[in-house]
Order: C-alpha cells, then sequence, then structure tokens
C-alpha cells in the first residue's frame, strides 16, 4: 500500500522555541479512513496543517504522496474543510458556486467552467445530497447542510486525500451521524484517504479503522477497539514519559 | 535633467521658504509678500535694502502660508509691502502683530490685481517712496509705468473686439483702464468645478465674443480653460497676471515690464488690434 | 446634452470607472481588505502633489504611487503577525504624512488641487478617455480572467491554500487593480469619493443578488448606472458631477436596502 502521508521526526512551533509538536511520527496509507483526536490545543490542527504543506516543519520531514508537503505540486488533488467559520464576506452565494469553486485548483487556475466541471459539480452535489438545494444561498441552509456543501467542494476536485478539521462544529448530533455515514460511503465508493479530525470522535469511531490521538506528539495510533476505556474521554489523555 | 532640476527645487521649498540671510548682510530689510510688490519695492528702495519675497518662486501668493521663521521676518523688516483683504491671510495676520510702517496697496478696491492697471499701480509705486523717503526713485518708477500705461492705450486704440477671454477674473483693473471687457471662466480665484450646464454657458459665450483664444494664466493647470476652448473651437493661450515669475523666467530675465509687454502683445493679438 | 463633446466624454468616463470601481471593490469588501483601499487612496493624493512638483502628469505619478503602494501595503499585510502590522501601520502612517507634506508643498505652488479631491470629469479630455478606456478594458479583463481563482479564495481561503492557489500573488494583484482602479476613478468622482463608488454599488448589489456572480454583474450594472444617471442629472440640476454621481448610488443603496427590508431579510 502506498503512502498518502509520512511524517518522519517532525517538530513544529509556531514561534522559536515553541513546540507544537514534537517528535510526530505517523504514517497514512492510501485509501485509510482515520479519525485524528486529542485535547483543544494538543496540536491536531497544527498536525494537519504541516501534513498538507501549509506550514513547514521545524525539524523532520513531511511527504504526501512522496513530495515534499509544503512543495506539493497538487499531482494528486487535497480536499481540506479547516476548521471553520463561515464562508468570508457578506455576498449572497450558491451552494453550486461554493461546490464550482472546488474545480480551482493550481493546475487549473484560469478558464471557464467546463462541461466537465458542471458534470463532477453535479456529481457532488449529488453525492451530498444537496442536489435540490444546489442554487440556494448557503447561508438559508443549516450548519449541517453548510458543511456538506464545503465537503461537496472538495470533492469536486475528486481528492485523492480528504482532510476535515472538526467538521462537527455547529452541527447537530443527527446530522453528525449522517456526516460520518456520508464518509464512510465516500470512503467506500472512491477509495478516499480521509483524515476526521475532532476533539471528539463518538460519531466516526464506528466507521475508522483506526485512531490516532495527538498530543504534542502521537500518544496513541491503532484500532478504535485497542483504545483503553479512560482514553475515549480526552481530557484523560496523558503525555507517555 | 529637468526633472533632477525640479526635484531639488522641490527640495529647496522644502528647506528653505523665503531667503536665507548671509551674516554679512546688514542692510535693512523690506519684505514684499509677492512679487509685483517686491518688484516695486527692489526699484524704489534701490541698493541699500534688502528685498525680501515672502512667496517663493514660481508658487501662487494666494493664501501662502508662513513659517515661523517667515513671521519674524515680516515682524523684524524695518518696512512691509502687501496687499490686505483677504488675499494673503497669513501675511496679514504677522503684519497685524508688528509694530514699524507697511504699505498696504490694496486700497479700496475689491479686486486685487491691482498692479495690472499701470495708472493704479503708481500710486502703491508713490507711497512707497513716501515710506522710505525716496521720493526721487518713487517718480523714477513713476515715469516707467507711464510708459507702460501710453504704450498699452496706443496699442488697444484700435481693436477689432473689446472682449477678451480668461480662465479667473485677474484683469478687472486691466479691463477697466483699456476700455476692454473681461469674459472670466471662474471669480477672482481658481475655483471649484462648475456643473455641466455652466460649462456649456460659457462656451456660449466664448463663442459669442468671437474670440480666437481663451487666456489661462502660467501657473496653474488649466483643465477648464482647456476643455471650454475646445469646445468652443479655439485654442488656449497665455496671459500673465504677473501674480509671480518662476525661478526659471527670472533667470531668463524676466520681470515685470517685460511680462506686461507680453501681454500686451497676446492682448492685440486676440484683440486684433491694428 | 450630448451636443457637447465635454459630456459626451464625460459621459463614457463615467461609464467605464462605473464598471470597474465595483468590479474592483466587490472583491474587496468580500475580503474585508478595505484598508488596502484606503492606504491606496492616500498614497495616490501623494503622487499627486508629487507629480504637480515634478511637472509630470499628476494622474501618472497618482497611478505609480497607487500601484507601489498597493502592492508594498499587502506585501506587509500579509507578512502578518504583530511585525508585519507594525511595519503596514508604519508605512501608512508614512505615507499619509509623506502625502500631506508634499501636498501643502503642491500647494504653494497652488495648482488646484480640489479638483483632485473631488473629480473633474467635465474637463476629460480624448487622451484622458483613451487612457482610462485602455486601464479599464484591462482591469475589467483580469477580473474576468482571474475572478474564479478570487472566488475560490473568498469561498474558502484554506481550501484555496491547499489546492495550490498561489494566495500571495492574488493579493497582490488584487492590490495592482486596487490601485489602478483608484487612480481612474480620481478623475470621475474624486479621492475623496472613490472608496464610495468601490463600495455602493456592491452593498446595494448584495442586498437583492441571490448568488455571488449575480452579485458581481449587479454590482457593475449598479455602478454604470449610478455614473450615468448621476452625470445626466448633475446636468439638467446644475450640480456638481461627481458628488451627484455618488449621490445616485447611495440613492440605489437606499432602495435595495427598502427592498431588502420588505422581503424580510
Amino acid at each position: 500500500m502506498s503512502l498518502a502521508v509520512l511524517l518522519a521526526g517532525v517538530s513544529f512551533g509556531y514561534r522559536p522555541g515553541q513546540r507544537v509538536l514534537e517528535h510526530v511520527d505517523l504514517q497514512l496509507g492510501e485509501g485509510e479512513f482515520v479519525a485524528v483526536a486529542g485535547p483543544n490545543g494538543g496540536g491536531k490542527t497544527t498536525l494537519m496543517r504541516v501534513l498538507l504543506g501549509l506550514e513547514r516543519p521545524t525539524a523532520g520531514t513531511a511527504l504526501l504522496f512522496g513530495e515534499p508537503a509544503h512543495r506539493y505540486s497538487g499531482r494528486r488533488p487535497l480536499g481540506y474543510l479547516a476548521q471553520r467559520s463561515v464562508v468570508g464576506g457578506d455576498a449572497p452565494v450558491t451552494v453550486r458556486e461554493v461546490v464550482t469553486a472546488g474545480r480551482v485548483t493550481s493546475r487549473r487556475l484560469v478558464g471557464r467552467v467546463t462541461r466537465e466541471d458542471g458534470r463532477l459539480v453535479a456529481d457532488a452535489l449529488e453525492r451530498v445530497g444537496l442536489g435540490a438545494v444546489a442554487d440556494a444561498p448557503l447561508r438559508t441552509l443549516s450548519g449541517g447542510m453548510q458543511q456538506r456543501a464545503f465537503i461537496a467542494k472538495a470533492l469536486a476536485a475528486r481528492p485523492a486525500l480528504l482532510v476535515l478539521d472538526e467538521p462537527t462544529t455547529g452541527v447537530d448530533a443527527e446530522s453528525q451521524e449522517s456526516l460520518a455515514e456520508l464518509l464512510a460511503d465516500l470512503h467506500g465508493e472512491l477509495g478516499v484517504t480521509i483524515v476526521y479530525v475532532s476533539h471528539e470522535f463518538g460519531a466516526v469511531e464506528h466507521h475508522v479503522q483506526r485512531i490516532v490521538l495527538v498530543r504534542r506528539n502521537i500518544v496513541f495510533d491503532g484500532p478504535p477497539h485497542d483504545l483503553p476505556g479512560m482514553w475515549h474521554d480526552p481530557g484523560h489523555v496523558h503525555v507517555r514519559e | 535633467m529637468r526633472l533632477l532640476a525640479s526635484a531639488l527645487f522641490a527640495t529647496s521649498l522644502l528647506i528653505a521658504p523665503g531667503c536665507t540671510r548671509s551674516e554679512s548682510d546688514a542692510r535693512p530689510t523690506i519684505v514684499a509678500s509677492f512679487y509685483p510688490l517686491a518688484w516695486a519695492a527692489e526699484r524704489v528702495a534701490g541698493s541699500g535694502y534688502r528685498v525680501v519675497n515672502m512667496t517663493p518662486a514660481g508658487a501662487e501668493p494666494h493664501d501662502i502660508e508662513l513659517s515661523p521663521r517667515d513671521v519674524k521676518e515680516v515682524r523684524d523688516a524695518h518696512l512691509v509691502v502687501y496687499l490686505s483683504g483677504g488675499f494673503q491671510p497669513a501675511v496679514e495676520d504677522a503684519v497685524a502683530d508688528r509694530d514699524g510702517p507697511s504699505v498696504d496697496a490694496r486700497g479700496d478696491d475689491t479686486d486685487p490685481h491691482v498692479w495690472l492697471d499701470p495708472v493704479r499701480f503708481s500710486r502703491v509705486v508713490a507711497e512707497l517712496g513716501r515710506a522710505l523717503g525716496r521720493p526721487e526713485a518713487a517718480r523714477r518708477v513713476e515715469a516707467e509705468l507711464r510708459e507702460l500705461d501710453r504704450r498699452y492705450r496706443v496699442a488697444l486704440r484700435n481693436c477689432m473686439r473689446s472682449t477678451f477671454v480668461t480662465d479667473h477674473a485677474a484683469f478687472g483693473h486691466l479691463a477697466r483702464r483699456y476700455g476692454l471687457t473681461q469674459l472670466a471662466l471662474t471669480g477672482v480665484s481658481p475655483e471649484a468645478e462648475p456643473a455641466p450646464r455652466d460649462v456649456e454657458r460659457l462656451v456660449d459665450q466664448v463663442k459669442a465674443t468671437g474670440a480666437p483664444v481663451v487666456f489661462a494664466e502660467p501657473l496653474l493647470s488649466n483643465r477648464l480653460a482647456e476643455t471650454v476652448a475646445r469646445e468652443a473651437g479655439v485654442h488656449v493661450s497665455s496671459l500673465d497676471p504677473i501674480e509671480g515669475l518662476s525661478a526659471e523666467r527670472l533667470g531668463e530675465g524676466a520681470d515685470y515690464e517685460s511680462v506686461m509687454l507680453d501681454d500686451l502683445d497676446a492682448l492685440t493679438k486676440a484683440l486684433g488690434c491694428r | 446634452m450630448f451636443e457637447s463633446e465635454f459630456m459626451r466624454l464625460a459621459l463614457a468616463a463615467g461609464a467605464i470607472v462605473g464598471v470597474l470601481a465595483p468590479a474592483v471593490g466587490f472583491f474587496l469588501v468580500q475580503r474585508r481588505q478595505s484598508l488596502v483601499g484606503d492606504g491606496i487612496g492616500h498614497v495616490a493624493f501623494a503622487g499627486v502633489a508629487a507629480g504637480i512638483l515634478l511637472d509630470v502628469s499628476p494622474i501618472l505619478t497618482a497611478l505609480v504611487a497607487a500601484v507601489l503602494g498597493g502592492v508594498a501595503i499587502e506585501l506587509l499585510r500579509s507578512r502578518g503577525g504583530a511585525a508585519g502590522d507594525q511595519a503596514l501601520a508604519i508605512v501608512f502612517y508614512t505615507g499619509i504624512a509623506l502625502g500631506v507634506v508634499l501636498v501643502a508643498e503642491a500647494g504653494a505652488l497652488n495648482v488646484d488641487l480640489f479638483q483632485y479631491l473631488f473629480g473633474s470629469i467635465l474637463t476629460i479630455t480624448r487622451s484622458d478617455l483613451a487612457l482610462i478606456a485602455a486601464l479599464g478594458a484591462a482591469g475589467i479583463a483580469m477580473i474576468a480572467v482571474l475572478y474564479r481563482a478570487f472566488a475560490a479564495v473568498i469561498i474558502d481561503e484554506e481550501g484555496a491554500r491547499v489546492a495550490g492557489l498561489p494566495i500571495g500573488s492574488l493579493n497582490v494583484a488584487l492590490a495592482a487593480l486596487a490601485a489602478v482602479t483608484i487612480a481612474l476613478s480620481m478623475r470621475v468622482v474624486g479621492i475623496l469619493l472613490v472608496a464610495a463608488l468601490m463600495v455602493l454599488p456592491v452593498s446595494a448589489a448584495g442586498r437583492v443578488a441571490w448568488s455571488m456572480r449575480s452579485t458581481l454583474v449587479l454590482s457593475t450594472a449598479i455602478g454604470v448606472a449610478s455614473a450615468l444617471a448621476g452625470l445626466t442629472i448633475s446636468y439638467y440640476a446644475d450640480l456638481p458631477p461627481g458628488g451627484t454621481i455618488v449621490l445616485t448610488a447611495a440613492g440605489v443603496y437606499l432602495v435595495a436596502l427598502g427592498v431588502s427590508a420588505v422581503r424580510g431579510r
């Protein structure tokens, strides 16, 4: 199995002397569905940013599909739902416009919306179940549906790797469940490598094959059923000495 | 090269508004608030006095600001010659703070451009002569002004038209003296942009006078004059109200008299005089 | 009204700026980068003063100053963090101070700075219009080409970053566009009102439009309509044209506000 992500000995701090991440070793194989969990402030988001090439590690190596992450060529498309937030600006923007924005990449920066674009957008909308409201303004939708729109946006690029950071923020419990099922379906159908980052992973626990706990470094990495009971409450995660 | 000269010129404006006094110059000072007054003061006072022009060469004198050093110079000067009535309020304020004689060129006139009428200007010269105790010198200058007046009268005696067009109303005194009519696009000082139909009205008026040219003064930008001229099918030409002379022209030897004669030349052409 | 060439030129210039200003303003507003627009306006005015002092075409120096200033402001802003903010503030306030000094000196030469503050659309010459048309067309073309990239950044900046979009370069491009727009709009409505022409039509459109694309299109439509209607009103009502154009845009905004209130948004 080829590796989507390889982190070896990665350390990172936003300021000199700061240690947000320390000696992180992590490998994600293509097609895995992984949950990344840990306490707030433990470095999960930072880990994703380094992994995706948005930040450069201060020590160690970060590789994306074999290439240095911060100089990634975009050979295999990536999808990222950052911890968020609302769409920037006050302009009304339709669901379709959000999803179509996902077709813009470094390799296809300019140019009109092609028929292929339209097809992939429609496809993505169907998959997440937003086909009926495609032309509605985003802000008229519920939190859960807005998240689906952004998932569709990520899907429209046909990503090989999809990272979702705290996708359940502002989403009610029932929607969290259906979101998790949607991701599981996508994983099953498309074989996308999915990384689901959350400080609480109850919704996806039954869908993922692997859980990684992050608190400055990798504290746990294994199948969910191996996770000791007390660690289900992330507040009790200890740093391994 | 011109760019460099302009940059240096601009820098000199920043550094030294007004003249700097050399240590060895012990002559009494006359402060003149802008060029024509400085010209008159120099001619009447002679070499025994140092004449300082508050308005830098090439700057427009209207509403100038005075640095603290300028204010001191006004206060300490032996004599100040200026123009009251809101033309240069900063100068007026500095003069009010001073004890010592001053010559106000304004008189009772509402239009400040008194120097453009040589006869009217003579009165300022005469007053300068009295204030400085140099009546002989003053009479000599007055004679030159009379000659200027004569040449104007002769040249403007037989003309096809009597109306000339200017971008702002600087030449009222001159027009009145020589029986001409001034059509001004804007008032006594450059103003806000007129409304569209005002521009059209001006164009119609210009056409009605049959004037072949719209006059604009050299120191200001002349967008309105150019627009009106273009619409009326005439061109723009220079008529200098001699509020100041650029360093360049002073260097070429231009002065009040020579520019008045240049203006006369421009006027006779525009009015079709024989 | 159409018989006078200066009115025809004014209408043409107004229309071009009426399209370009809101189009660029749209992206600035969405990116919450009005500060950039503000800073550029001041730098442009300093550029005007510099041009007057150097006896060079002030609109050209304004253009150069605006582009350099806009790019500098954008590069500093994107540096982020405290150091970036401080550097930005220094450039910003130094720029304004420089503008004040230069303007005072240019005022000593007393060219009529009024026209740069409030606009001089009635005195636009044929060559002015040629420049406005050329730069305006270039600007609009650039927006058309970069629209999808700009939109992607507005919709989801982090996602766009991961997709490899050159965010920094796009921001610089936007700053340059803003600079050109401000320099051109200066002739029509003056420095003081440029921001209004860039923002009012966008705000109005945002109240009644239903998608991002329709907001942009409606913004430019409102911009053009405000310019043409404003000029026409100023003609028949004998009012200063620059201010009337902006008041017209403000009026459209109030109408849009009313419409959206009635609709219950």
